[in-house]
């Protein structure tokens, strides 16, 4: 400057002064605004969002309820947008929060998480899973939400969150994540016995993880995370490493370059690629024994897995999938399809192929689509020939077919992605038969996404 | 230069100067000085906000930036600015309206981008602010300015009868009648028309919707105009064929406009409208010619027509319908001719001019669909359909499906024996290709086959084969067009005929060692019963007393070989050689068995009657009597008394070696017949395997989609006919396969 | 070469790459071309110009930002509040200086200079008290008490951490 007074923070135009206070913490910010008058005019009263656009746009990823056609478009007031989230940051920090407090931190939570699996499908990273990664690591979040009693209110909300976070108990193998792995582990059981429980895989529910209404049955697929994470854990060597990520991302921090492949435009759910999967299920024996006898203290009793003779199979499938044209579906007729109206996220229907090591090939097709609460739907059929069946659900599946699908065994699974749209989490849900017989075998799979370039050494394991 | 802290008043009267003489004055150029002075102003300007405080609640425009008042004097000096040029504008037409355009055009928008620049700082912060905040109608300044011109320039230009817009399409009138034009010019209006359509959300990016609206609409508009009035002109005058040509040379040179001074999203509705205009129009005329285009082979025409139609929906299916239309009249007419030539009986049709006479055909067709049609699908499918047409119904069949893959395997057979006059060597695989084109056309599959198993067996009993190589390359062929199954009983034919050889051979060995009395050479065929057309005898056969031993000892040698096999002998097929020593000369007879055995009686009897010859052979009567007519017939035997034969001692002949084993004909005649009935046969069995495994599979069906079903699965090999169907379901319901489903009318379901 | 001259009418003469580093200077070359003119910088004295030039010449032949890195959601994710080391040690100045460094590349539109800048007032105010803040930047306490609890209202989302 050319003045005679040197300059001071006061003698700087508004926007520089401004783009400083975009490099502090949102805290430093507020501290700031304390100092005088012209500070707190600058922060809290300016003619435009520029100041608190950038800080959240230096802290979080970007909502994705801004680009969501379901979202009522309201103004985006940015200040309230970070200050919430901030301020769940201090809740959860110095609990002990109210009812009220919990379910308002939580579901801010789910937000957080599904705008980062947003934000890794746009641009290959989320600035939401550092936040994420302080708030796992440093607070008692994770102990706590194991410890509620089953009594909870709220208990899909609750279900819902220890969904998304399952897979980031072993994240540190610190004191406390040991006591969380406990609690978690004495889930197992009476996951097991809800996921195979026939009962709880029938129209009504769509074969999924449904309720009766069509919203998402939170605790069913908490309980799938439980018993296909568990499963995953106790895999041998490279299997338990191959898993899908958790909300904080694979180990190494850098999520794998599925996430920045080119998609096609109209792919808003990342459908095209190539994805794992994993299958759990029991012998069919012991599906029937558990179900229909009293061979634990009556049907259905979580003590029946507690007899060292049982055994489940998780089996590793690599998948690959691509969209095809509206209506090329060959196993699936749906008049829902059909009327969906949604044209931001229209139902895309594909076809692909899966494969286990051990040669059972199957060719694969189905479709998603994206249900009034935001959260997609997938529905996907594998059609093994008759030949290459599971050896351990052979003997009831050799089931004639109606139609051209002669010598044909058609799995069909239903499934909600979680963690939001194109999340790199992936798909849980249940397979069983087409017939959807009363007989038929049950059990959970998790589908995720990988890179192309994915090692394929899958093998059985049983 | 006005200090930092002046008032707007003093800045703006500074920078207007400055402003005006980079718009108007840029060639006298700019200083250093000049340059930096306008950017500080303006910077300064900008700058000039604060922070300050006053009480929190009413400090509301306490952190206000600065920019609105430069940006609306900006406004109100391109303002006036355009309203000058506006008026320049007023008198002049056409051209000179464009030169003049196109060069004001260029200055103000070298101007604008200078302004821009030199207000980088309004618009980094002012500027992008106020477009954060939702205010999108605020642009960069150079936006701006462009936004200015079209708003005070360009619109009202255009609201005087489109001036501009149509002098741009008089000038593309002038070059579409032939006149060289200013293209560059034409270039340079049109891509500012581009450049000043805006996306409000996104400056930066391209859109097309002032050109669209101004230029492409008309344009296209004008277009079609034209190119319906030339049309009309030219075909009022001209002949198809000429208009074709002229056609596709439109279609090119609007091409090449898009490519010379068109935005490249012109094309597509450009060239769909000429191709409306050009050829949708003119299509029913384009159609109606083509018969006479074909008619007389007019090549290049054809392919002018083909591919001017194909750039239209649905512009070939008339032609693809005509073209199968004409094949099949020309397939019908070839053999009509051929039938005429030969007569009224179609059973003395030769097989070779029969194919050949398809053949002609198709190979004359197939050409003009690679020829001019590109080979197109739709082409090669109407050609099939047509051939498949003419292949299976014409004037040499009649009624009957089972004429033409009769005549078909017949040509084969003919091809495929030794000493075939029909094809040398090399030719015959070329021969044998040109059998499966028609192959592929034949509906009935099973009766062909049926046919060439039968011929098969009969060249190879007899030995007529012309090589193992030639039938093998026939029957792969036959494989690869309808797959193992229906190979498989022919391969497994040359299978016997090969384990026949050995085992013929290790007899012989096995006699020679433990038998010195072995007088009759012997050789014998062992084929399998499943897969020959063959049928015993239906009569006994008394085997004479000669042979007998022999037939023994190889019953036995095959027995310990096999045991538990039965032999059926087939006296029917099978062939002898005798001596003569009744004789001076020495003879040898060919004989069927049945002569054979007749003949040896002779060696204790000088004549026989027939009831004695039916005692002793156990042929029956009828059969016997027409064995012995050949043999009266060539003077072995006389028969001069009713019913009574005796042995020639004067039989005489030119050759040492006789054949009397010709066919009889009751045999002949039946043959055909019999194949048939063999199809039939077969055709009952097929069907009713189909049903059995389709209900297994289903368990339960209605009677339609089963009569659906079964058609779709068995079409491969034959067309079955509902009837048929309807009687194996009959057939399966009594045999009690499937049965009614209680209380339903037409609901089957499977009996396990 | 180009000459440059300063508010108090000091020359300076720098390599056409150096002095690029400012957008203002190398869009006014591209526009006006390069001739024998001294270019007058009348908002930048001598002193400050110096340093500016320090830093362009060690920064010399670095790629620029594009034109609208700012406008860009992605630019704003990458944000760090780290300095490389040259340029911490660089703009290890007196406030008087730092803030003169700052306007001067504002104005001369360099920025990372604007920026590093930006970035070393931030990191100054972080974890500070609102009262060491105002000891920092002379700032005067002007709030009346009935201010103080409105502010207070305010800043609640930060408070009690």
């Amino acid at each position: 400057m050319t003045g005679l007074s040197p300059p001071t923070i006061f003698s700087f135009p508004v926007e520089l002064t401004q783009h400083i206070l975009s490099y502090c913490h949102p805290w430093d910010v507020a501290v700031f605004s304390r100092t005088c008058r012209a500070a707190f005019v600058l922060v809290y009263q300016p003619v435009d969002q520029y100041l608190w656009r950038q800080l959240h746009a230096t802290h979080f990823d970007r909502p994705r309820w801004i680009s969501d056609p379901f979202a009522k478009k309201e103004k985006i007031i940015w200040r309230d947008e970070l200050t919430n989230r901030l301020k769940i940051e201090i809740s959860l920090f110095h609990g002990p929060p109210t009812l009220m407090e919990q379910k308002h931190a939580f579901d801010m939570l789910i937000t957080i998480i599904e705008d980062s699996s947003w934000a890794i499908s746009q641009t290959g990273s989320s600035l939401n899973v550092a936040w994420l990664r302080t708030i796992l690591n440093d607070s008692l979040l994770l102990t706590n939400l194991y410890s509620i009693p089953d009594s909870e209110d709220y208990p899909l909300l609750y279900a819902r969150i220890r969904a998304y976070l399952a897979l980031t108990v072993e994240y540190d193998s610190s004191k406390r994540d040991k006591r969380t792995l406990e609690l978690l582990l004495g889930r197992r059981d009476k996951s097991r016995a809800y996921v195979y429980d026939l009962r709880n895989c029938k129209a009504e529910n769509k074969w999924g993880p449904f309720m009766s209404d069509g919203g998402v049955n939170w605790v069913h697929v908490e309980h799938i995370i439980n018993v296909v994470s568990l499963n995953i854990r106790e895999l041998p060597g490279s299997w338990a490493l191959t898993k899908p990520p958790s909300c904080l991302g694979p180990l190494n921090a850098s999520f794998p370059t599925h996430a920045t492949r080119p998609t096609a435009a109209d792919d808003w759910a990342g459908v095209e690629g190539t994805w794992r999967r994993y299958v759990c299920f029991m012998d069919y024996r012991d599906l029937f024994a558990f179900n229909f006898t009293d061979l634990a203290d009556g049907p259905r009793h979580p003590k029946f897995f507690k007899d060292p003779r049982f055994r489940e199979a998780t089996r590793l499938i690599e998948v690959k999938l691509q969209l095809i044209p509206f209506g090329k579906l060959r196993f699936h007729r749906l008049p829902e399809l059909t009327s969906s109206k949604n044209v931001q996220c229209p139902p895309l229907c594909f076809t692909g192929s899966s494969k286990a090591v051990n040669g059972n090939e199957a060719a694969v097709e189905g479709f998603v689509m994206i249900g009034k609460d935001g959260i997609a739907r997938w529905q996907l059929t594998s059609i093994y020939d008759g030949h290459a069946q599971w050896r351990l659900v052979v003997i009831f599946l050799l089931v004639a077919l109606p139609n051209s699908l002669k010598n044909m065994v058609v799995y069909s699974s239903c499934g909600v992605q979680i963690g939001g749209v194109k999340s790199p989490m992936g798909v849980v849900g249940i397979w069983t038969t087409t017939h959807h017989d009363q007989d038929d075998p049950v059990g959970p799979f998790w589908l995720w996404k990988v890179d192309d370039n994915s090692p394929t050494h899958l093998m059985e394991f049983t | 230069m006005p200090p930092p802290s002046a008032d707007l008043q003093t800045t703006w009267a500074f920078l207007e100067e400055g402003v005006d003489h980079i718009m108007t004055k840029l060639q006298t150029g700019v200083s250093y000085s000049k340059y930096m002075s306008l950017y500080t102003v303006a910077y300064n300007y900008c700058t000039s906000s604060k922070m300050h405080g006053g009480p929190p609640s009413e400090a509301i425009a306490g952190a206000n930036l600065m920019g609105a008042d430069l940006y609306n004097n900006l406004i109100r000096y391109f303002v006036t600015h355009l309203k000058g040029l506006r008026g320049q504008t007023e008198s002049l037409q056409d051209e000179a309206l464009l030169r003049y355009y196109a060069a004001e055009w260029s200055r103000y928008t070298t101007g604008a981008n200078y302004i821009n620049r030199l207000f980088t700082y309004l618009n980094r912060h002012w500027v992008k602010r106020e477009r954060d905040e939702g205010r999108k109608a605020v642009y960069p300044v150079y936006t701006l300015a462009l936004v200015q011109w079209k708003n005070n320039l360009f619109i009202p230009i255009q609201q005087k009868q489109t001036k501009l817009a149509s002098a741009i399409l008089r000038l593309i009138e002038d070059q579409r009648n032939g006149s060289v034009i200013d293209q560059g010019l034409v270039k340079k209006v049109v891509d500012s028309f581009l450049s000043l359509g805006l996306d409000d959300t996104d400056t930066n990016k391209a859109c097309l919707d002032v050109y669209k609206e101004h230029f492409e609409l008309p344009f296209i508009d004008t277009t079609e105009k034209y190119y319906k009035q030339e049309a009309e002109t030219f075909l009022a005058s001209h002949s198809i064929s000429d208009y074709l040509k002229k056609a596709e040379e439109r279609l090119r040179e609007e091409e090449d406009r898009v490519e010379r001074y068109l935005n490249t999203q012109t094309r597509k509705p450009l060239i769909s409208k000429c191709e409306h205009v050009l050829i949708r129009e003119c299509s029913a005329l384009m159609w109606d010619s083509f018969q006479g285009l074909l008619d007389f082979d007019r090549d290049e025409d054809l392919q002018r027509m083909y591919s001017l139609l194909s750039r239209i929906p649905e512009g070939l299916e008339p032609m693809r319908k005509k073209f199968e239309e004409h094949v099949k009249k020309a397939g019908l007419a070839a053999i009509s001719k051929l039938v005429g030539e030969a007569g009224s009986s179609t059973d003395s049709l030769d097989p070779k001019a029969y194919v050949d006479a398809l053949l002609e055909v198709h190979q004359k067709n197939s050409e003009t669909v690679t020829r001019s049609f590109r080979g197109e699908a739709g082409f090669i499918a109407s050609l099939d359909k047509a051939c498949r047409e003419f292949v299976n119904r014409n004037a040499a069949t009649g009624q009957s499906n089972s004429k033409s893959p009769e005549l078909i395997a017949k040509h084969a057979d003919l091809l495929l024996r030794k000493n075939n006059k029909l094809a040398e060597e090399d030719d015959l695989e070329v021969a044998l290709n040109r059998v499966m084109i028609l192959f592929k056309y034949i509906e009935d599959k099973d009766v062909f086959q049926t046919f060439y198993t039968t011929k098969l067996s009969k060249r190879l009993i007899h030995g007529v084969s012309a090589s193992d190589e030639s039938e093998a390359s026939m029957i792969s062929k036959l494989k690869e067009a309808c797959g193992f199954e229906y190979t498989n009983k022919l391969q497994r034919m040359f299978t016997d005929m090969s384990l026949s050889k050995d085992l013929t051979d290790s007899f012989k060995t096995r006699m020679e060692q433990n038998h010195d009395d072995m007088d009759i050479s012997f050789s014998i065929m062992v084929l399998g019963t499943n897969f020959w057309p063959l049928n015993p005898p239906a009569h006994e056969f008394m085997i004479p007393a000669e042979i007998l031993p022999t037939y023994d000892r190889f019953q036995k040698y095959y027995q310990m070989k096999h045991s538990g096999r039965k032999l059926t002998w087939l006296w029917n097929y099978s062939k002898n050689e005798l001596r003569t020593n009744y004789l001076n000369q020495k003879y040898i007879l060919m004989t069927s068995s049945f002569q054979m055995a007749v003949l040896l009686l002779y060696n204790n009897n000088d004549t026989l009657s027939i009831s004695e010859l039916v005692q002793a052979t156990s042929i029956p009567k009828d059969l016997l009597s027409q064995v012995l007519a050949l043999l009266v017939k060539a003077k072995i035997l006389i028969n001069e008394e009713t019913d009574q034969y005796d042995l020639n001692p004067n039989f005489k002949s030119k050759k040492i070696r006789v054949n009397l084993n010709l066919p009889i004909k009751a045999e002949t005649k039946a043959e055909s017949t019999e194949v048939l009935k063999t199809v039939d046969e077969d055709r009952k069995y097929v069907i009713q395997a189909t049903i059995v495994r389709i209900m297994k599979a289903r368990k339960t069906m209605k009677n339609q989609p089963l009569i659906q079903e079964v058609t779709s699965q068995i079409s491969q090999r034959f067309a079955p006919k509902i009837p048929d169907i309807k009687k194996a379901i009959d057939t399966l319901l009594e045999k009690e396969y499937i049965e009614r489903v209680e209380g339903t009318r037409d609901t089957f379901s499977y009996v396990a | 070469m180009v000459n440059l001259t300063t508010s108090d009418d000091v020359e300076f003469k720098v390599d056409r790459e150096v002095v690029e580093r400012s957008v203002l200077i190398k869009n006014m070359l591209e526009d006006v071309g390069e001739s024998e003119q001294a270019i007058p910088l009348p908002n930048v004295s001598s002193s400050v110009m110096k340093k500016v030039l320090e830093y362009c010449e060690h920064h010399r032949g670095e790629p620029l930002p594009s034109a609208d890195a700012d406008q860009s959601q992605d630019e704003t994710r990458k944000r760090t509040t780290d300095i490389s080391e040259w340029d911490q040690k660089f703009i290890t100045v007196d406030q008087e200086m730092l803030f003169e460094i700052i306007l001067a590349a504002n104005y001369l539109d360099i920025k990372s200079l604007l920026d590093v800048g930006c970035k070393t007032v931030a990191n100054m105010i972080k974890g500070k008290t609102p009262e060491e803040i105002r000891k920092l930047f002379n700032i005067v306490n002007d709030f009346t008490p009935e201010e103080e609890a409105q502010i207070k209202k305010e800043n609640e989302w930060a408070e009690d951490r």
